[in-house]
């Protein structure tokens, strides 16, 4: 999977691209445990691109959710497609990983 | 550096490749790769993984030799095991040992022979991964060690093998064996791995209060999931009268506490039915593949409040009740199903199958469909019918 990087200062963008699966899932792990040993806990995850989620590619979400509140940070989640939408919706995780419009304003507010 | 060899043992031996129950089992694919490395690497037109048996010696995987078996007496492999180091015989034809065995004088005309021998996981000696030609050769120190490597993965197939035979031999014993007694009912279940062992389970139990069903999904497949399984199996079943939610909430707590640093977690529909009432109790966790296909063909989605198991969320759990009436088909399934049945219309195709053939039938439906080219994960599917009371009209 490739895993683009954006620095927007107060917080990095993680673009992935592909199918987000067992696969995968470790590629993601290590990307968030990189930016959280850097001292950057705050990310937003670019799902534009990402057109299929597993439960394994799930567990990588929440994994590195709960990583970067423990670092005084947070995960959020962006312009996620249909089946990504419907995954967290049938698990009832939409109430933890909430789907902003993009990746730029996902920590508006806050 | 010299290492001491213990003495071949042979009671030993047949005990464990005896509790091995390898011999006559089918070819391996993991360790017929190995067999064709060797060769390609060796460049010697015969290969085999041989194991002792009390007369004979009987080949899990050969290359070259045509036949599975051949007697043991004045086998080449014998030797190896009983010397219990690399044995290499560059050329049999003149080595005062072997010039007069019935393999080299008689067919295949062996010359050379190199063997290593294999071990069970008590160090008893079992067999070899041997190497044969019809034509002299030798073998230098760095193909030696080679020749030691390629057995040592031979074994360590042999073994894992082994492992993993014994757990899905478990994890089918953990299974319900029988439906419970719910006369007015059926109950059913099948499940599907997506490889050799499942981290799907399903259950079901009485109580005091009535009859618990279970299916949880694990997150991944294979092994760690298959463990996590069980663990959760176990969890909700302590305490089988204390209520629903309480046991659901203790499982998560459980899990959450044993796999929080691992990513992972379950999702799962845990449900008690009052069978006199039809009553059903029910609480999801994330897991939301819970339906009644009702009389008149119509769907009710079971839904209630909750996150899956072992995410260390705070969150509200809640339990929900429904009504299982005669001519109603509760079913509930892992997301394997989803990828085997009509992606179009996944719910139309359940309704078709169940009403066309009836629970058994369309539970076996789902198990070849889970067993087709398009599954890549665990499937499971738990049935709970009501057949007492008014027939059904209506047939569509």
């Amino acid at each position: 999977m490739n895993i683009e990087r954006r620095d927007l200062g107060d917080f990095v963008v993680l673009a992935l691209d592909g199918r987000l699966t067992a696969a995968v899932a470790p590629q993601v792990r290590t990307a968030v445990a990189d930016l959280v040993d850097d001292g950057r806990p705050r990310i937003a995850v670019d799902l534009a691109k990402v057109d299929f989620i597993d439960s394994s590619g799930l567990g990588a979400l929440i994994g590195a959710l709960k990583a970067t509140r423990v670092a005084g940070g947070d995960l959020r989640i962006a312009a996620a497609g249909e089946q990504v939408r419907q995954v967290l919706r049938l698990t009832n995780l939409d109430r933890v990983l909430h789907v902003h419009a993009d990746a730029e304003s996902a920590f508006d507010g806050v | 550096m010299t290492t001491v060899v213990p003495p071949f043992d042979d009671t030993a031996r047949q005990r464990a490749i005896e509790d091995l129950g390898i011999l006559d089992s089918p070819r391996d694919e993991r360790i017929d790769r190995v067999t064709r490395i060797a060769q390609e690497m060796f460049g010697v037109p015969m290969v085999s993984v041989t194991l002792l048996d009390r007369d004979r010696q009987w080949r899990k995987s050969e290359i070259g030799l045509g036949a599975r078996e051949a007697p043991r007496e004045d086998a080449f492999c014998d030797f190896t095991v009983r010397e219990g180091r690399t044995v290499v015989i560059p050329d049999a034809s003149e080595d005062d040992r072997w010039e007069h065995n019935p393999f080299v004088e008689g067919d295949p005309h062996l010359r050379f022979y190199a063997g290593h021998p294999l071990e069970a996981r008590g160090g008893e000696r079992i067999g070899t991964l041997c190497l044969l030609d019809t034509q002299p050769r030798v073998l230098d120190e760095r193909e030696e060690d080679l020749l030691r490597e390629l057995a040592g993965w031979v074994q360590s197939e042999i073994l894992r093998q082994n492992e993993l035979d014994d757990a899905v031999a478990l994890q089918s014993v953990l299974r319900p064996r029988t439906a419970p007694d719910l006369p007015g009912y059926e109950v059913a279940a099948v499940t599907v791995a997506a490889g050799q062992i499942s981290g799907d389970v399903y259950d079901w139990y009485s109580t005091s209060a009535g009859v618990r069903f279970t299916l949880a999904d694990v997150m991944g497949k294979g092994l760690g999931a298959a463990l996590l399984a069980a663990g959760l199996r176990s969890s909700l079943r302590t305490l089988p009268d204390r209520d629903l939610l309480d046991a659901v909430r203790e499982a998560d707590r459980l899990l959450d506490a044993d796999v929080s640093d691992l990513g992972t977690f379950a999702t799962a529909f845990h449900a008690e039915l009052d069978a006199t009432t039809g009553h059903l109790r029910f609480v999801d966790a994330g897991h939301s593949l819970g339906y009644i296909l009702r009389a008149d063909d119509t769907w009710e989605h079971l839904v209630s409040t909750g996150m899956p198991l072992g995410m260390g969320f705070a969150d509200v759990r809640t339990a929900a009740s429904t009504e299982i009436r005669p001519g109603d088909i509760f079913m509930v399934c892992s997301d394997g199903l989803l990828d085997v049945v009509d992606m179009a219309d996944p719910l139309g195709h359940v309704r078709g199958v169940l009403r066309e053939r009836g629970i058994q039938g369309a539970l076996d439906e789902a198990a070849r469909l889970a067993r087709g080219a398009t599954a890549t994960d665990d499937v499971t599917v738990m049935v709970v019918a009501r057949t007492d009371g008014a027939p059904r009209e209506g047939i569509k």
